[in-house]
């Protein structure tokens, strides 16, 4: 998934541009949170790859800022979780291909337990007091609602 | 352009540069599975900052560099991790254990084969600069 480019000449200053970087980034996130539901393997790698760009955008942009920090970790947590789905998926189809249906079933199993964990840390992520929430009052996104 | 902005956008990008040649340093220097991933981390880590700053500062050539450097990296990332995935997952197989050893083998030979393509790789790539 290509990135999208992101208008900076405009900005005034560069509290502006960060605020630019994390609202494009984070659109690209959250235009990809269906795939979660749908358990889709290519939606989930995108949305994986979009985490990480976030996430090493608000880690290199956004200071000290507390609010922002939480978000950040709360990516790298999601990304933890689609990544091992994602490489348990890999194997699983190499191990299809050398008839290991055993080996393959286990982790098929284990796959599913890391969607699920990815699942409900997406969900955790928009409660009331969930580490997204400075994240969207940053990028404005709550204004634009 | 924006000169103020121009000039942060140049600021920003130093740290992952930096990070990024220290962590090629070492791996050149040992080429451990542990080095790989550091060296994978900041190249990605830096391929992204020059994405999110590319309206500012033009990366074209660098992006392309990494991303070349990234996929071969990437792949033998996948094998350490295949391999790590599947050996964890042996002491619940009892049918095809022989084979899944067998084939546990083979990663790791594919493995080693990926690092020393990885370090190929590395020393022709050119040296990055930030633009």
């Amino acid at each position: 998934m290509k990135a999208r480019a992101i208008q900076l000449a405009s900005a005034p200053n560069a509290t502006e541009a960060v605020r630019r970087i994390a609202a494009v980034r984070f659109a690209e996130l959250l235009a990809l949170g269906p795939a979660l539901a749908s358990r889709d393997a290519r939606g989930m790698h995108d949305l994986r790859i979009a985490a990480k760009r976030l996430r090493y955008a608000l880690e290199r942009f956004s200071g000290a800022r507390r609010g922002l920090n939480r978000a950040a970790q709360q990516l790298a947590r999601l990304q933890d979780a689609l990544g091992e789905a994602h490489d348990l998926d890999a194997l699983q189809r190499k191990l299809d291909r050398r008839s290991l249906v055993q080996t393959a079933a286990t982790l098929r199993r284990e796959r599913k337990r890391c969607i699920d964990r990815a699942r409900r840390l997406w969900r955790r992520a928009f409660l009331r007091r969930g580490s997204f929430k400075p994240l969207v009052a940053f990028t404005r996104f709550e204004a634009n609602a | 352009m924006n000169g103020t902005v121009t000039a942060w956008a140049r600021a920003s990008i130093a740290p992952d540069m930096r990070a990024f040649i220290k962590a090629r340093e070492r791996f050149l220097t040992r080429a451990t599975s542990k080095r790989l991933h550091r060296l994978r981390a900041a190249a990605r880590r830096l391929r992204s900052t020059f994405e999110d700053l590319a309206d500012q500062i033009a990366s074209d050539a660098e992006r392309a560099t990494l991303a070349d450097l990234g996929k071969i990296l990437g792949k033998a990332r996948d094998f350490h991790v295949h391999r790590k995935l599947l050996a964890s997952a042996l002491p619940s197989v009892t049918d095809e254990r022989r084979n899944a050893k067998k084939f546990l083998k083979r990663l790791r030979r594919r493995e080693r084969r990926c690092l020393e393509r990885a370090l190929k790789a590395l020393r022709a790539a050119p040296l990055l600069e930030i633009p």
